[in-house]
């Protein structure tokens, strides 16, 4: 006999612990996974800033075996019950999904349909944010998301451009498509590199004393976010603290360090899923800017990913402050933001309000 | 590759041949898109204020991809629609058509012209697009510009009850319910018995009348009786259009009759192995025979055994549980409405997700 779906809604980051290696094992399985929604980065995300929320990750069992998560948790804004997914908010997070067995899209769908309007408390409105054009759960939600549809009004908005590099072959051809300008700017890198002694090393080599998130926040006090900005590894320790070595371990994230006298100057932090790639953060000493370290450790980092046999490697959202990620990618897609919003008076309201705004 | 804009139904008619070249070499076209249907829509509905806004796409000089549409104006709003849906039931689907190769280059073309070469609107409605197309990926995938000009409010329309014949009609009937086909086995009989004879309109020479008759069991259908009667209020569309599409293979009728009398039919019309179930209508007080499930299982088993592969329900506005107890499938369609990031487009999306229609 098949085994019948069960759902079950877990509420608090504790509640996650029992699911590590299944999640691990559906992640593996679900076609389009990110590394922003493996386990790792959902829980540590959760013990970091999910203390006073309430989570409401909908998770999917046939028999022992784990078919369908949704990771969410229930917010509110200007008043308004929210449900928000995970893993987003303060860390840069993109591209989380809802993970589905291949194969059982339908009924999995279904029942997180049916876990959303019975099993996580009232909600007005459910905003997936920071979704790919192109993602496993846009076709998901417009083709088997039947009760969302009925009971929601989606509200589309671009959240930008995502440039982005469709690798074609190796290393070498991919520099061949590039202008001549850029050809000749990377040439000029190496050969100042080798003159100025700067050492590019992976982390994964663990050549490297110390502790990776002290080193990474180090450098990126140094670097223009630093100064400038809100510094994003500095800001957020305890998260990067905890998610930074399992991804490394598990080969889902690499970091490119460029070493002067073994002094780190600049790092890139990448992550991995499977053939995509995605060039998380960069940063580097704004002092040895004329160095160009920063596309020093980028070149090194894009190769490494086309050697591992990346077909895709992903910019991030480009907000309109990145202009320089377009000379190094071949294409573009869009990241979106869905909300659905309900048909209730409160969720009109919020559909209102979202047309109202220019963000 | 070029784009340009058609703005007159004169300068649409000129079109036949390479809108029809390009109707056939996309997949996902629907006899809503082809010339014939749009350019008789245009010519009787289409009023003085409205005007076409067909954005053409070639390469060099051959058409790879179009968008029908059109400017209308509502309480002093400007909105982009398809053409050919509006007044018509099951008008939906109207899709960009685009040479399959074409489609992101189309789709990024389109959107551009949408926002520099017709940039006269504030709301651009795309009705009835189906969410497994390529219209919808291409829209969300190359449609960056228009996108970013733009809020998307989306709504469900509803599913399309879709049958694919997988096998034979046996091996169909098979999928259904024992219900199901104890009720067709009950039916046919009955039918039978009462000498209700069924037939296509193709077979018939000459179809002058066949509006007439459609309109004569029409009114006497629930839709006649209890709603707006569609071919009667469409007259002059229906009269243009439909003989023509039987003489030349686009659509068909079949007729449920007794003693010389109709009492059922369903249209149908073609596109490929595809087939879009149109319209259908029974004489209510013939209710107890279900001259009405005759005449769609005569139908189907007709289109089963001459090879086509897919039979679409058109959009289930109602939600017609019937239409689900023949399809084992669906499809989701859905509205899409633009609206720009200006203050009348913003007071227009937020006007839009208050009220509860789509």
């Amino acid at each position: 006999m098949q085994d019948k779906l069960v759902t079950q809604v877990i509420t608090s980051p504790e509640g996650l612990e029992p699911l590590e290696a299944p999640w691990e094992k559906l992640w593996q399985r679900s076609p389009g996974a990110s590394p922003y929604d493996t386990y790792a980065w959902i829980r540590s995300w959760c013990d970091a800033y999910a203390g006073c929320e309430s989570l409401g990750v909908v998770v999917i069992w046939k028999g022992d075996s784990l078919v369908g998560v949704a990771p969410l948790y229930r917010t509110t804004r200007w008043g308004m019950r929210v449900l928000e997914l995970l893993g987003l908010k303060g860390v840069n997070g993109e591209c989380v999904g809802f993970l589905v067995e291949a194969g059982l899209e339908e009924p999995v769908m279904n029942a997180i349909q049916e876990a959303l309007f019975d099993g996580v408390g009232r909600w007005e409105a459910l905003s997936l944010y920071g979704v790919r054009s192109d993602a496993p759960l846009e076709n998901l939600l417009f083709t088997r998301g039947l009760r969302l549809l009925r009971e929601t009004r989606i509200v589309t908005s671009v959240v930008g451009p995502v440039p982005v590099i469709r690798c074609n072959g190796s290393w070498e051809a991919y520099l061949k498509g590039r202008s001549q300008k850029f050809r000749s700017h990377y040439n000029r890198n190496q050969t100042s590199c080798r003159q100025t002694g700067i050492t590019l090393v992976r982390e994964s080599e663990g050549t490297l004393p110390g502790e990776v998130v002290e080193r990474l926040a180090d450098v990126e006090a140094r670097s223009w976010q630093g100064v400038r900005g809100k510094p994003l590894i500095g800001s957020n320790r305890p998260f990067f603290t905890q998610v930074l070595p399992r991804l490394i371990a598990a080969r889902q994230a690499e970091i490119q360090w460029a070493l002067l006298s073994d002094r780190p100057l600049a790092f890139s932090l990448n992550l991995q899923a499977g053939e995509r790639g995605f060039m998380y953060i960069t940063g580097y000493d704004a002092s040895a800017a004329r160095l160009s370290v920063g596309n020093a450790v980028n070149y090194a980092a894009l190769k490494d990913l086309f050697d591992s046999g990346v077909q895709v490697v992903d910019y991030m959202t480009d907000i309109g402050t990145n202009t320089w990620k377009s000379s190094w990618t071949n294409a573009m897609r869009l990241s979106l933001r869905h909300v659905l919003v309900r048909k209730t008076i409160p969720g009109k309201v919020v559909g209102s309000l979202l047309c109202l705004t220019r963000r | 590759m070029q784009v340009s804009v058609v703005t007159r139904i004169e300068d649409l008619q000129k079109l036949k041949a390479e809108w029809d070249d390009l109707h056939s070499s996309d997949p996902d076209a629907t006899p809503f898109a082809d010339h014939s249907w749009i350019c008789t829509w245009a010519r009787t509905y289409l009023h003085s204020g409205e005007k076409p806004r067909v954005i053409l796409v070639r390469d060099r000089e051959r058409l790879v991809g179009l968008a029908p549409l059109f400017l209308t104006s509502r309480l002093g709003v400007r909105v982009l629609h398809p053409l050919g849906i509006k007044q018509l039931t099951g008008g939906e689907f109207v899709h960009l058509l685009m040479r399959p190769a074409y489609a992101d280059a189309v789709c990024a073309l389109v959107a551009g012209a949408l926002m520099e070469r017709a940039p006269e609107w504030d709301v651009l409605s795309l009705w009835g697009i189906r969410a497994d197309s390529i219209t919808q990926r291409v829209l969300f995938t190359q449609g960056q510009g228009l996108l970013q000009a733009t809020t998307t409010i989306t709504s469900f329309l509803g599913p399309a009850p879709v049958i694919r014949f997988e096998g034979g009609w046996d091996d169909y009937l098979a999928r259904r319910s024992k219900r199901f086909r104890k009720h067709h086995r009950h039916n046919l009989a009955a039918c039978q018995a009462a000498g209700i004879e069924v037939f296509k309109e193709s077979e018939l020479p000459g179809h002058q009348d066949l509006l007439e008759r459609l309109i004569r069991v029409e009114a006497c259908t629930w839709q006649g009786t209890r709603e707006v009667p569609v071919l009667r209020n469409n007259e002059p569309f229906f009269r243009q259009i439909l003989p023509g599409m039987v003489i030349s293979g686009q659509a068909d009728v079949v007729w449920a009759v007794h003693e010389g009398c109709p009492l059922a039919f369903v249209i149908y019309l073609f596109r490929k192995e595809r087939v879009f179930l149109y319209m259908t209508g029974y004489d209510s007080s013939w209710a107890h025979l279900s001259p009405g499930m005759v005449v769609h299982a005569w139908a189907l088993e007709d289109l089963c055994l001459g090879g086509i592969r897919e039979v679409d329900f058109i959009m289930d506005w109602k939600q017609s549980s019937w239409k689900r107890q023949w399809a084992g499938d669906y499809e989701v369609s859905l509205n899409h409405v633009l609206v720009r990031k200006s203050l009348p487009g913003r007071l227009i999306g937020a006007c839009l997700c208050l009220v509860n229609k789509p």
